[in-house]
């Protein structure tokens, strides 16, 4: 018999795909053969690891069609199998592999779907943090806090996408009718997670901007100029209280957030 | 979120494993159960709703952490990150009871959602001996080893399960989770003998016992035993079930059920039924 490290890699290429190198490992006797046995592991393993995409991703389900996404699934476990036994780390890799791979390219929009639903899983999982809360939200406004940077709520996500990720995902859920949608508008999405559900904010390239810089640590001056480079008219003080009352300004940052 | 102390479990009554269509109907209605049992690997997430409404739950009852994702047959070893998880989420629920399979899910960094088979070899006995002992030394406990469903066995074998099962809790002082449903599906699909099989056990190891139901698929002709957690206990394993407590003496049993989850008055009705074998009442709910 191989040594037991052979036998695991050949047991996991046979699942994956179909590799027979375990099957002489495999008892012959009884009523059904060893290739037989091995199909039950298989079975399990594309048919739960399915189950799981289509729960992370069921709007990119109901667009594509469920016949299409369980094979655009079989081809992922494939390429992408989980690397740990924490299964609501599986699928960060979907969006890239649909676009690489080339299987969705007749429906560029799923990727962006399957992206902004991948960004919904993040946000949901992560951790939480309080609220940053000023005493005052226009004394402290208006102080001279331009030079401060912030740390945002962990469950922020940012997507831009040439689509409309967030109404296609509505009409994915039901929420929208495909009369509303425009595949040539594009949409900047906020993901956040309030209470316990998982919040889209689809915003203009200005405060996406914005939002994006001070999520990447600029300091309040730096990121305003990154929303008026969008849009001159720009108010950022007014966006910035908007992310105060919703909870997604944490905290000032300090040096240990460098 | 203040923890009470927990009762000994093999005391109270049935418990049922809580999945999150149940949560809120759980928390509402405190239904007579005497634990709760949850996927450790389900309230990873370092926020959110999840985390919160495992604390309400542990509030209610004693909590049993049962994990499906940290590859104790794993020759690589254990992933350090799994540990890492679980251990602080034991740090944080404080459960009654921790447990994993008997069983290996990935090598090479690649982990696949399913117990895979071990032989029954002296040298996989040494390896999930080494990883028991990695986590037990980690969690600062012992941990409870549940036997796994088989679809196949290995030409290759040193020993029987049983004979397996009984060298681990020599070697690593863990305890085990016999899942009376395992051994009637394993039986049945690599056939050997349930009742040697609950005498090759040794008694005083046996803190826990599973319950579940499984689904009948036709291979060829042939009746195969799937472990699909998706139905109501068969006749058969509560008969094997009897025999276990017999043998064992009165031990903590739970109801599992996974897939088409049903109304959780069926999932009671199915615990109540044990506790009745148990010559148990189903009376242990906290008062927070």
């Amino acid at each position: 018999m191989s040594a037991l490290p052979d036998l695991q890699d050949n047991f996991i290429k046979e699942i994956l795909f179909s590799d027979s190198a375990v099957l002489p490992e495999i008892k012959t006797d009884g009523k059904i053969t060893p290739e037989q046995r091995m199909q039950i592991y298989r079975n399990n393993t594309f048919v739960i690891l399915t189950d799981n995409l289509k729960g992370t991703f069921p709007a990119t389900v109901a667009l594509g069609s469920e016949e299409f996404f369980c094979y655009l699934a079989h081809e992922f476990i494939k390429k992408h199998p989980p690397l740990s036994g924490d299964m609501n780390s599986y699928g960060s890799q979907l969006p890239a592999f649909m676009r690489l791979s080339g299987l969705t390219e007749k429906h560029p929009f799923l990727a962006d779907l399957a992206e902004l639903e991948w960004l919904r899983q993040e946000s949901y999982m992560a951790a939480d943090a309080d609220a940053f809360q000023p005493e005052s939200l226009d004394s402290f406004i208006t102080e001279d806090f331009r030079k401060l940077g912030f740390v945002l709520h962990p469950s922020l996500r940012l997507l831009r996408s040439g689509f409309p990720v967030i109404k296609l995902w509505k009409l994915g859920k039901g929420q929208a009718a495909i009369e509303d949608i425009n595949l040539d508008a594009g949409e900047n999405a906020l993901v956040f997670r309030r209470g316990d559900g998982v919040e889209m904010w689809s915003v203009d390239r200005a405060v996406f901007d914005f939002v994006q810089a001070l999520n990447a640590g600029q300091i309040f001056a730096e990121a305003a100029l990154a929303g008026f480079e969008q849009d001159p008219a720009f108010s950022p003080e007014t966006h910035f209280a908007n992310l105060i009352v919703e909870g997604l300004i944490h905290k000032i940052k300090d040096h240990d957030d460098e | 979120m203040t923890q009470l102390p927990d009762p000994v479990l093999a005391q109270t009554g049935t418990g049922i494993g809580a999945r999150l269509p149940h949560f809120d109907e759980i928390l509402e209605t405190r239904p007579k159960v005497g634990f709760l049992e949850v996927h450790s690997e389900n309230f990873f997430a370092a926020g959110g709703p999840q985390p919160v409404y495992l604390e309400k739950l542990r509030a209610l009852y004693p909590i049993s952490l049962h994990g499906v994702g940290l590859s104790l047959g794993s020759a690589e070893g254990v992933n350090k990150a799994h540990l890492q998880k679980l251990k602080s989420l034991v740090g944080r629920i404080n459960p009654a009871l921790i447990s994993e399979h008997l069983s290996w899910s990935g090598t090479g960094g690649v982990h696949l959602p399913d117990l895979l088979p071990l032989p029954m070899t002296e040298e996989a006995l040494a390896v999930i001996a080494r990883n028991i002992d990695t986590v037990q030394d980690a969690l600062q406990r012992p941990i409870l080893i549940e036997n796994p469903s088989a679809y196949l066995a290995f030409v290759e074998q040193d020993m029987t399960e049983a004979e397996f099962l009984t060298e681990l809790v020599n070697r690593t002082g863990c305890s085990l989770l016999l899942d009376v449903n395992n051994i009637h599906v394993s039986a049945h699909n690599t056939e050997f003998d349930t009742d040697a099989y609950l005498e090759g056990i040794p008694a005083d190891a046996v803190e826990e016992i599973h319950l579940a139901g499984y689904q009948v698929n036709i291979v060829d002709g042939e009746e195969v035993f799937i472990d699909a957690h998706n139905n109501r206990v068969y006749p058969a394993v509560w008969d094997l079930y009897e025999k276990a407590l017999a043998r064992f003496g009165d031990t903590a049993t739970l109801i599992e059920w996974d897939t088409d989850i049903p109304a959780l008055s069926v999932l009671l009705e199915e615990a109540h039924k044990a506790d009745a074998l148990r010559g148990k009442e189903a009376t242990h709910v906290r008062t927070a």
